[in-house]
Formats: structure tokens, sequence, C-alpha cells
């Protein structure tokens, strides 16, 4: 598993990556909770 | 170099493992370990799910009660929906990604592998919670998969349960479709550009961002319905000021993209056997690109079309109508091009060119009735009748788990090493197809006849068509019995399989560069991409 | 042993079921036209949307079929190596998208009218009952539960004995249905008191959810006398498939006297005072809901 390791370059983008994608989704779970709880302001 | 397919084949929680034993299994990062592990959960997933299918179609084959009650008849419809969409098809696919999609791009495995094991064992959890959930007090969710309040708040102590079940699995694929992504970004085999990728790993990167979009929509959703529940919030309850409809245009947002989750990664397989059988590559690759982007984005904007009796204003009405119909285009294109594929080829029918085959004409059946659904005006006729359950089952059945197995039968080689038996499989193709469509073709009849879906019962006129569905059924169900003992059969041997398998496969791919079966480790070194 | 029983019952019924054809509309294949100018027009819309499929479906199929039978490797088939083509994307994505507009008029036309309640001369609320309909005629004050037939309801129970075969409109049969006057538009108020249901009649194409605090609103115009059933369209529990729905369409003299004879039992029932009391606050529930749809349009 040795000669293709990913660079150190690569581990950085697809750390940096992973963690954008990461951020998107949980996002977007707070967003539509907060839209339940906008909606239902009366 | 250590073999990887071995005695994989048994039960999901077995410890007949390599030297390792059960800890390679629970701590293994290799793609092609946890590919396995994916397929085997999901094929124990089916089985499961389509005995409860049988349950509800014993019942219905005549009218009358005469098996089971009818609370128990609805968590069987619900849970036999929620496993077959998120334990068999889903992590199906997922199985066949981890599998493939480095073998395809030439990289020696995904770019995250400790959380690929993670999505994995997460999944397991899930599932046994919902199984457990049937176990409780009150019985099973009951609610159909959709989970509609106020309805699902009447569930009891399977609740929680069936709530931080979905939370596991949607958990689970948020952090798969992550590593595809960043693993297709970043691990190609230098030479391969997007516009080079195969076009199963382009559906799946396609899918996996449509995963990161709406699985935390269907995560909030049944967040709110578990504090609705349990913390006295009323996001859909009218009388604290909420609206239940609020969840249906929620959870739907979710729910029409993940039907194209499902089946995305089915168009990549076909996309992959059919040139592969025909001797002749893959009929406007460009525009099946594109094709499957489309649909990924108009999936976002027609979920209102599953809601189109729910009381909606004429101007959403013509909307969902007007953009449901315009799917239609792309996946008609999708649908010439793989015709165009097998014109002037060289064609062969081997099983896998069977399922895929068997997918073009079943897949495009349910794509037709999908068409006569979006005119709202004649879907006031069709909604929650068993017109729709013969579509979605269409479009499911010999549409994504044709399309499956169709995969299942081109890469098992590969995974084994072995040839399996071709007789036994054309045995199974032919039985699954006729029986598939004695299963669910007379649904059509039947909700046009006026038949409302998830009754445990029905009036004396739709007796006629039940029958024959439920034979269809059963005949179905005992075919794929075949399937399993095929698998396990290849598993434990057959005739060596070459490193290209299918004499077709010339140039079709990386996967067929390296040995049957595929070394533990592939492409440690980056392979030549001209 | 009870299984075992019920597989041998049910393979011997299923033998001599699949011969015996039953005179009520077995092996049906389509949808019915119904007694509405919508119901008809949502017909003629299914069958032109079917036979514009069938056309597409036999055209592709055909190529498909020829291919199958023509290029094979076996009959010494050689690939031809063309991978694309850009015309014929472009013909086979805007041909497609003609035949949608084409579809997408006529459909257009006719929600238009089923979204217009506009003229209705009877008003009618239905509220969704876990497992039951109510129904109120809400300028009249007439009100009332509709519930499965009770011979239905015996036959259906679990181990019942009771051949369902024998027992007339099986599950689609109420003691007290719904009794509306022919050609006259009715609007019906859809609305439900637990959870969510659906009331839908087959024969009327129209089909609206009953949702807890909402209140939807659907038209209907029969131009024909009869019986009508359908049933409840929206899971909502245990009974879901046993709260049908049932339509009695009369001559209008009829249906005058139905619903005198419907107010005089009120007031018989009921004592005066009490009577005055639930009028009142049925005419000031009534006003509520129709200032809510009014605004709600």
């Amino acid at each position: 598993m040795a000669e293709r390791d990913p660079t150190a370059e690569q581990r950085r983008r697809i750390r940096r990556s992973a963690i954008v994608l990461a951020v998107v989704a949980i996002g977007i779970y707070v967003a539509f909770i907060a839209s339940g709880v906008m909606k239902a302001q009366p | 170099m250590s073999t990887t397919l071995t005695h994989g084949h048994a039960a999901v929680h077995d410890d007949h493992g390599p030297a390792k034993g059960i800890m390679r299994w629970l701590t293994t990062t290799n793609h092609k370990d946890i590919g396995t592990m994916y397929l085997i959960f999901s094929l124990v997933m089916f089985l499961t799910g389509g005995a409860m299918a049988l349950v509800i179609r014993a019942e219905l084959f005549m009218p009358g009660m005469q098996l089971v009650d009818p609370q128990f008849f609805n968590t069987m419809t619900t849970v036999h929906a929620l496993i077959m969409v998120f334990g068999a098809v889903m992590p199906a696919t997922v199985g066949l990604a981890n599998w493939m999609i480095p073998l395809q791009i030439g990289a020696p495995d995904m770019a995250l592998p400790r959380m690929n094991n993670l999505s994995f064992w997460l999944l397991v959890s899930a599932f046994s919670l919902l199984i457990l959930s049937l176990f409780m007090p009150g019985g099973g969710p009951a609610a159909g998969w959709t989970l509609y309040p106020p309805l699902v708040l009447q569930t009891g102590d399977a609740f929680p349960l069936a709530i931080f079940a979905i939370h596991l699995a949607g958990a689970s694929s948020i952090m798969g479709a992550i590593n595809i992504i960043v693993t297709i970004m970043n691990l190609r085999a230098p030479g391969m550009g997007l516009l080079k990728m195969p076009l199963f790993v382009w559906t799946w990167l396609i899918t996996a961002y449509l995963l990161i979009a709406v699985m935390p929509v269907f995560a909030g959703a049944v967040t709110m319905l578990l504090t609705d529940h349990f913390f006295h919030t009323t996001f859909f309850a009218a009388a604290g000021g909420g609206d239940p409809v609020l969840y249906q245009h929620i959870f739907w947002f979710f729910g029409h993209p993940e039907v194209y989750i499902m089946i995305l990664p089915a168009f990549g397989i076909v996309s992959e056997i059919i040139p592969t059988f025909s001797r002749k590559k893959l009929f406007g690759y460009d525009a099946m690109v594109y094709a499957t982007a489309s649909i990924a984005f108009l999936s976002f904007i027609v979920w209102a079309h599953h809601m189109f009796v729910v009381g909606m204003p004429l101007a959403g009405e013509m909307f969902f109508m007007l953009s449901t119909m315009l799917i239609a285009v792309p996946t008609g294109v999708k649908v010439f091009n793989w015709t165009a594929t097998m014109w002037r080829g060289s064609l062969t029918f081997e099983p896998p060119m069977l399922f895929a085959l068997a997918f073009l004409f079943l897949f495009t059946i349910g794509g037709f009735s999908g068409l006569m659904m979006g005119i709202a005006p004649a879907d006031f006729q069709y909604h929650d009748t068993y017109f729709i359950v013969a579509h979605f089952h269409y479009v499911l059945v010999p549409g994504a788990v044709f399309a499956i197995m169709a995969g299942v039968y081109y890469w098992l080689p590969k995974w084994t090493g072995h040839m399996y038996d071709i007789k036994l499989a054309n045995w199974h193709f032919w039985l699954s197809t006729v029986f598939v469509n004695v299963l669910f073709f007379p649904q059509h009849f039947l909700g046009l006849a006026g038949m409302p879906r998830r009754i445990p019962d029905y009036s004396t006129q739709f007796a006629d068509w039940n029958m024959v569905s439920s034979i269809g059924g059963f005949g179905f169900g005992l075919s794929q019995l075949l399937f399993v003992y095929i698998i396990i059969k290849c598993a434990r041997g057959g005739a060596k399989a070459s490193d290209r398998v299918w004499e077709g496969a010339y140039n079709h791919g990386l996967e067929w560069t390296v040995p049957s079966p595929a070394p533990y480790h592939t492409f440690e070194d980056a392979p030549v991409v001209k | 042993m009870k299984l075992k029983r019920a597989l041998g019952a049910m393979s011997a019924t299923a033998l001599t079921a699949l011969w015996s054809v039953p005179a009520s509309a077995a092996w049906t294949l389509n949808l019915r036209e119904g007694v509405t100018e919508l119901s008809r027009e949502i017909y003629g819309l299914h069958m032109l949307i079917l036979w514009i499929c069938v056309v597409i479906a036999v055209a592709v199929f055909s190529v498909m079929i020829y291919s199958i039978a023509t290029f094979r490797k076996s009959k010494g088939a050689v690939s031809a190596s063309f991978s694309h083509n850009t015309t014929a994307e472009v013909v086979w994505t805007l041909i497609p998208v003609m035949i949608l507009v084409g579809m997408a008029i006529p459909a257009a036309r006719t929600l238009v009218k089923i979204e217009n309640t506009s003229g209705s001369e009877l008003t009618i609320k239905v509220t969704g009952y876990q497992w039951k309909w109510q129904y109120d005629y809400v300028d009249d004050g007439v009100s009332y539960f509709s519930t499965l037939a009770q011979a239905s309801n015996e036959a259906r129970q679990l181990d019942s004995g009771i051949d369902v075969n024998k027992v007339e409109n099986y599950l689609l049969d109420v003691d007290n249905p719904l009794v509306v006057p022919v050609n006259k538009k009715v609007r019906v108020l859809v609305t439900a008191a637990d959870v969510i249901h659906n009331w839908w009649v087959p024969d009327f194409g129209m089909k609206k959810d009953a949702i807890p605090g909402y209140i939807n609103e659907l038209w209907f115009r029969a131009d024909k006398v009869g019986t009508y059933r359908g049933q409840c369209a929206e899971l909502c529990g245990r009974d879901h498939g046993f709260m049908p729905i049932v339509v009695r369409v009369v001559e209008q003299a009829e249906y005058d006297s139905w619903l005198a004879g419907q107010k005089a039992a009120r007031q018989a029932a009921a004592a005066p005072a009490a009577q005055t009391a639930a009028v009142t606050t049925n005419a000031n529930e009534t006003t509520a809901l129709v200032a809510l749809v009014a605004n709600a349009e």
C-alpha cells in the first residue's frame, strides 16, 4: 500500500474537500430545521 | 498477495474470515473488503425485505383477512420499503462503488479508508435498530416509509428506534458520499480526465452530490418528528401553529432526489455492460454525462408531484406538472443512447447483458407510467392507488435491482476469480423476468380499477388481478434463492476467470487489466491512461 | 397448522376462483369514465397520454428487438465503430419536448377547470376520522357519521368464517351514505379530525387529502343518478382500508325530501333548546370555515 499513497498535497486537498462537504451537509440539516422553526412562528 | 473474497459469502455476522478472523472484517479499511461487506449486507436485507413483501402478497392473495392483523400489515409495508430502499438498493450500489470506483479510476483505494469502514458498520447498527423496533410494544413503525405526521406520531415505543435508525443510515450515506467525491476528484490516475471516466464513475459522482444535498434534509425532517413527539414542538401540528404538509414538502424535497440516487448508479452499470456485450463503444458518452447531470438537477424541482392532492394552489400544480414532464427528456436521451449502442453492434447474451436488456425494456415501461402520473389531473385518479405502486416497482425492481444483479453477474468473476454457473444464471434471469412482470404488471390494472394502496383487504372486484400478482410475487421471491446459490457456489469455486473475463471487455475499463480475482492491493503504481 | 390449512384452502380456492370469473367487474383493465364532465376529461387525458406512450414504446422497443435479433455475433455481425452523432442527440431531445408540450396544453386546461370551485350550489363538509367519515350539510344543519357497513365489518375480521364473495359491495358499503342531487355543482370542504385521510370517489374523478386543522376543497357535478363508491386514499392507521365512501346521486325532488326527512329526524331526536344551540354553533363554524377557505384562495 506504499508506493501510491496520496502525496501530502493530495492529502491536504482530500481533507479540505471532505471537511467542506461535511460542513455543507450539516448546514443543510440546520437550515431545514430552521425553516421549520420559522414556519411555525405565529 | 492475499486473495480477497474467500468465505465472505456467508452471513453478515460470520467469523469465517481468513487468518485474522472476525477482526479483519470489523477493522478493514480495504475498499474490496468493504465493498464485499456492503454487497453481502444488501443481499441479506433484500431477502429480509422480500420476506416482508411475501407476507403482504400472501394476505392480498384473496379478499378477506386470512393471515395478519391490519396493523401488522401496515408495519410490513412500512418496513419492507425502508429495508429495500435503505438496506438493499442503496447499500448494493455503494458496495459496487466501493469495489469498482478505485479499480476504474486506477486508484489504490478510497481516499478516506477508515471513514469507509465506519460508514459500513453504521449501516449494520442502523438496521439492527430498525429490526429491533418490530418487537417493541405497539409494534413496528406502520405509517408507511414516508412516515407522514400526524399518523407516525401514533407509533409506539418503536418510534425513537426507527428515527435513530434513519439518522444512522443517513450519516452512513453522507460519509460514503463524501468519500466517493473526494476519491474521484483527487485520486484518478494521471491522464484520466473527467470526460474520460467510465460512466459508472460519473453516475456515482453525481449521485454522491445528490446524497450530500438531500440526506441532511431527511435527517432534519425526522429530527422534527422526534421533537414533535417528545419535546412538545409543533412543527407539523396545526393545533400548535404548525402544518403536516410542511413535513411532506421537506420529505419529498429529499424523497424525489432519493429515487434518482437509487437509479443513477443503475444507469451507470447498464452503461458499462451494454457496450461490452455489443462490442461497441457507448453511444453519445458526452450526452450521457449531460443527461445524467440534467436528471440530477431537475430532480430538485419536481418534488411536489408526490403531493398533487394535498391542496396545492393552481400555480404550484402547474409548475410541478411541467417540471416533472421535463425529466422525461434526458431520461429518454439515455434510453435512445443505449439503444444506439446496440444498433449495428455485435451482440452476445451472457447473464449481465440479459439483465441489462431486461432493464432497458422494463425500466422504460416504468418511465412511461411515471410520465402519465406527471399529468396532474390524471394523477388525481392514480395517486395512492396501485398504479403508483406498479410504477415505482417497475423502475426499482426490473429497474434498479436488475441493474444491480447485472453488475454482480458482470463483476463477480473479477471479485472471486471464478466464472459462475452460466446455465443457472440464465435460469435465474428468465424466472425473475417472467415473474416480475406477473407480479407487477397487473398492479397497473388494479390501480386504474380503483384499488387504493396500503390496504390489507379489498373489494371483491379486485380479486382476480391480486391473485395473479401474488402468484408472481411468490415466483419472483423464490427465484431469488437461485441468485444466492449461484453466488455462494461461485465464491467456492468454478472455472478460472481470465483478467479480461469477457471477450468484449477489451479497452472497456481499467478493472479488466488486473488479474481475477483482483489482488488485495491494486494500482499501487499508477496505470497508464491514454 | 393454521398456516397450512390456510395455504391449502387458498390453493384450492385459487384454482377454482381462477376458472370462475365472478359477475362483478373482475379483470378490469382501464380507468373508468365516470359520471362528471371532469372525470370524462381526465379519462380523455389518460387515454391520450397512454396512446402516446404506447406509440413511442412500440417504436423504441421495435428498434431494440430488431437490434437483438439482427446484430448478433452468433449471426456473424461485426460491430460498427461510430460512437456519437450530435444531430441524433438534438433530434431526440427536441421531438420529445414537442410531444410533451402537446400533452401539457390539454392537461393545463383541465387543471384550471378542476381548481375553479366558484358557482357551487351546495356545500358539504367532509371530516375524516379514524376510521369513518362525517358528513355535514353546512347550510342545513344536517350532520352524521358514515361507517363501514356491518356485514362488511363482520366479514373482514380475521378468521370470520364468512365468505366475503357473498357480502354485497364488500368493503364498499356504509350505513349512512352521502346524498346529493344530480346535475348540481357540489362543493366539498375536506378536513380531518386526527390524522391525514383522503376523500376519493373514482366516478367523480376527484380526490383530496383531508388534513387535520386545514380545509381543502374539491367540486363535482354528477350528471347521472346512481350510487358511487370510493375509499380513503391516504394511509391513516389500522383500518385505513375499512372506511369507504358511498355517494347516492338522486333527482332533486328525492334529495329535497331526503334532506327534509333528515332535518325532521334531528328535530325529533334532540330537545328544542339543544337543537337551536347545535344549529347556531354549526352556523358560526360554517361562517368561519367559509372565511378560512376564502382567505386561502
